[in-house]
């Protein structure tokens, strides 16, 4: 069946160059912005919550999970960092591997929630964080974790470097997003957030698929977690056990687009330079415009940023359209034909 | 006929809770066969699908895929092993294109050759590749399912009602389709309300009533059966 034959390496290589070059260029602004910007703060910010926006993009842009429990493995990223850095002395970037692999256990332990869907698997994702964060802030474990008296990690305080390692994480959580855009197994976590049943009855191992995403989105928040934990080297459980945490990272994603490789990039960016103009400056309008854009997004253009180019393609001449997917300039065409996505865009 | 069965389906049994909606049902299945699965609604036509193919688990019984116990597998092993499955109401990837829908059973069949026929050609979808699977017709969905399935290079095929709501023109089509099946070697069991389309696409057909068996033969027989004529025309 040669029409349907999946693409060859070369064929899997192009699409690699066609998408992947966010992987560098953004990682390359970052670093540069951080020698033109003077506010280190804001940009150490923007790194963690653009890692933590594509974890997002994982787990629901990919399976259609929403996590609003997701700063349970931020804050257990933070604290894995945290216990590291105290109990074995490790540097700052043992330390954010540390965070990481602390969230995956506890991602581990909480694969069963992904036998729930929709909202109740939301609301029990919330509890199970909320639980992590009551045992953290525990004041009888306070010889452990400190309990709510707070974390001091000072003595590895690094903040270029961290955000060096920050930036690489950018770098490595758009390129598993690439990854997810181009590989079978990326294909079969869209079958999944289509119609798991579906997926399943074509073959699709539905629990394993979805459970490497739930594991590869809280790496990437337990990474955030430990370059946050880095940079800020003092905090509490109420910081990073914050449900903010997991609502800025939603709302990033999803005001940029999710299931694309661009949107949250592009909708962390957009929110925090807002941030800049006037959330510092006026914050009770900065919350007034926050919710407006919110709400038009969500009514006008629920696809987010990501989904304008696809409306733009869709007004250009047939001619040209047909001619770039003749090219395989398919949003993320993860086989042989070049076949368009019916997702949102990523160009 | 080849003496041993494709698909070997012996005393499936499903409860849910305390009803019964399969009891002790049995089927044996030839390569190039094609069985009628009938009855009156709440029969238990679906849920005899619904265990085969592993979306519910059997509460007894053995189900057996050229030889191979698969009773115990999970919906996904089945497909792979090569047990295709249709829906009364179609279910596309609908946010995936035409041709990703067929792909990504592609991507797992483990019987798969390059020689085989092009799926999306075979339903009469190549035209539409792609298009997303949920800006399709009805019609075309169905057959969006059927190209998913054929991805999946089937050994057996269970097509639950697929003619409902077909014009007459559109079952000629989904009956000759299938017969092309079977005549590839595959074969099928089909749910069916529509005696003309089980006619001509069926060898035989089972009759199930409260979930039970009480008719397995030819159709015309089937319908001088003083069971059958009961339970759908009453006494």
């Amino acid at each position: 069946m040669p029409k349907l034959a999946f693409g060859g390496s070369t064929g899997q290589t192009g699409k690699w160059v066609k998408l992947g070059w966010p992987v560098i260029f953004f990682p390359v602004a970052l670093m540069v912005a951080m020698h033109v910007y003077n506010n280190q703060l804001l940009l150490l910010d923007l790194v963690v919550y653009l890692i933590l926006a594509q974890g997002v993009n994982i787990i629901y842009g990919f399976t259609g999970y929403l996590p609003f429990g997701y700063f349970g493995f931020f804050g257990a990223g933070a604290y894995g960092a945290a216990l590291a850095v105290n109990y074995l002395s490790v540097d700052g970037i043992l330390a954010v591997v540390a965070g990481g692999i602390l969230a995956v256990v506890l991602a581990v332990i909480l694969i069963p929630l992904l036998r729930l869907s929709g909202a109740y698997f939301g609301l029990a994702s919330l509890a199970a964080a909320e639980s992590v964060y009551l045992v953290v802030a525990n004041p009888s474990l306070a010889s452990i974790t400190k309990g709510p008296y707070g974390v001091n990690l000072e003595a590895i305080f690094n903040p270029n470097l961290a955000y060096l390692v920050g930036v690489i994480l950018v770098g490595i959580s758009i390129a598993v997003v690439v990854y997810l855009r181009v590989s079978h197994f990326g294909l079969s976590l869209r079958a999944i957030k289509s119609d798991p049943v579906t997926a399943s009855l074509a073959g699709v191992n539905v629990p394993a698929a979805r459970s490497i995403a739930w594991l590869l989105a809280a790496a990437l928040a337990g990474l955030a977690g430990g370059v946050f934990a880095w940079i800020t080297s003092v905090f509490y459980p109420e910081t990073v056990f914050s449900i903010n945490v997991s609502v800025f990272a939603i709302v990033f994603a999803l005001f940029g687009g999710v299931g694309s490789v661009l949107g949250p990039i592009l909708g962390g960016t957009a929110l925090y330079i807002l941030y800049e103009f006037i959330g510092i400056s006026s914050p009770q309008y900065f919350q007034l415009i926050y919710g407006g854009l919110i709400v038009f997004l969500t009514l006008f253009l629920p696809g987010g940023l990501a989904s304008l180019v696809e409306i733009f393609r869709r007004r250009v001449p047939r001619s040209r359209a047909e001619m770039d997917v003749s090219q395989g300039l398919g949003i993320h065409a993860p086989l042989a034909v070049g076949g368009r996505s019916a997702d949102s865009s990523d160009e | 006929m080849s003496d041993a069965p494709l698909l070997s389906a012996v005393g499936l049994t499903k409860n849910f809770g305390g009803f019964r909606a399969l009891d002790d049902v049995s089927l044996d299945l030839y390569p190039g066969e094609a069985v009628g699965l009938v009855g009156p609604n709440g029969s238990g036509k679906t849920t005899f699908i619904n265990v085969v193919s592993g979306v519910y688990t059997a509460s007894a019984g053995t189900i057996k895929l050229r030889g191979l116990p698969i009773e115990g597998l999970p919906p996904h092993r089945r497909a792979r092993l090569g047990l295709g499955r249709t829906f009364q109401v179609p279910k596309p990837l609908g946010n995936l294109t035409v041709l990703e829908n067929v792909q990504v059973a592609l991507q797992h069949s483990k019987s798969a050759k390059s020689g085989d026929a092009d799926p999306l050609e075979f339903a009469g979808l190549a035209k539409f590749a792609n298009r997303r699977a949920n800006s399709l017709t009805t019609m075309e969905q169905k057959r969006l399912d059927l190209a998913r399935v054929l991805a999946l290079s089937p050994a057996v095929v269970l097509v639950d009602e697929f003619a409902a709501g077909l014009s007459p023109s559109e079952l000629i089509d989904i009956a000759s389709l299938l017969n092309e099946l079977r005549g590839k070697g595959m074969a099928l069991v089909v749910v069916e309300h529509l005696l003309g389309f089980l006619e001509a696409v069926v060898d035989r057909v089972l009759v199930l009533d409260a979930g039970r068996e009480i008719f397995s033969g030819g159709l015309k027989e089937a319908f001088s059966d003083d069971k059958v004529v009961e339970v759908f025309l009453g006494q």
